[in-house]
């Protein structure tokens, strides 16, 4: 499997590029720091230019999707004022926000695919009036999550169980009509 | 008649006030019940029920900033929702005292 090379110059542009990756839960993305050296192709006077030499770091990070190495970032940062390991902390942080707003946003599109055209909207209301106004500040984070998840398990089967038992009844007459 | 959970709701709705989303519904039936869980899909589906018994009056808000671009349904409870309410509580409290539990609840 051939490894992709991209050059990003700053940090507006990595975000950028991940944003454009469109993070959800079919694409889970895993960012490994892999070397953290000096540019050397540097001429003699950025070489001469102590300060700005500095400045003058590039990131290497591989992307690997499932485990498996698909790309590798070359980042150069000539003018980014945060400290290498906070930047890459920032990195870290907004990498996991985006894959878990990703998950909850996947879970609403089904539920817009699954439940009733007229039962999707006040539906998916409710269920945000109550994530963040209850859940998030109650549970944090990771629990809110998994509290919409179930809750969006159990609004669907409780929206279907009635059509579904009717259907049953429907099958079981028709059937029994016929024995 | 009413069963427990309309019951429930029915009461959730009275605490609420009037023109209600059923996640405050929720909030109230959960704040009460504590651990034991009710689903919000229960709540927001009793309450569909119940507008058909007309028991619940519903009214649908235009999509706007404050709803994400979303239809609102508010709920408040009707006359005849207060009505059966109330003959639901008394069936209830009566069959309590006849099995000789009202002791035991008190």
């Amino acid at each position: 499997m051939s490894v992709k090379c991209k050059i990003i110059e700053n940090t507006d542009l990595l975000i950028k590029y991940f944003k454009l990756k469109r993070i959800n839960m079919n694409l889970k993305l895993e960012l490994i720091e892999k070397l953290n050296i000096i540019n050397t192709i540097q001429n003699v006077d950025d070489f001469l230019k102590i300060n700005r030499n500095l400045h003058n770091r590039s990131n290497i990070l591989e992307i690997r999707r499932h485990s498996r190495r698909v790309e590798k970032l070359i980042i150069l940062e000539h003018c980014y004022s945060l400290e290498h390991k906070e930047f890459l902390e920032n990195l870290h942080s907004y990498l996991k926000n985006a894959e878990s707003n990703a998950r909850i946003s996947y879970i609403r599109i089904s539920l817009q695919k699954i439940l009733p055209a007229s039962e999707v909207c006040p539906a998916i209301d409710g269920l945000d009036h109550l994530y963040e106004t209850r859940w998030l500040p109650r549970y944090g984070k990771k629990q809110a999550d998994h509290i919409f998840i179930w809750q969006c398990v159990w609004l669907v089967l409780r929206v279907w169980s009635k059509p579904a038992i009717k259907l049953f009844d429907r099958v079981l007459k028709a059937f029994g009509s016929r024995a | 008649m009413l069963g427990k959970l309309e019951e429930l709701v029915l009461l959730g709705l009275m605490r609420a006030g009037t023109d209600v989303m059923a996640s405050d519904v929720y909030e109230k039936i959960h704040d009460v019940l504590g651990s034991k869980n009710t689903s919000f899909g229960a709540v927001f589906t009793t309450l569909d029920r119940l507008v058909d018994k007309k028991f619940v009056t519903r009214k649908e808000l235009a999509p706007s900033e404050a709803t994400k671009g979303r239809v609102r349904r508010i709920y408040t409870i009707s006359g005849e929702g207060r009505l059966a309410l109330t003959a639901s509580v008394k069936v209830t409290a009566d069959m309590v005292i006849a099995a000789g539990l009202a002791g035991g609840v008190a």
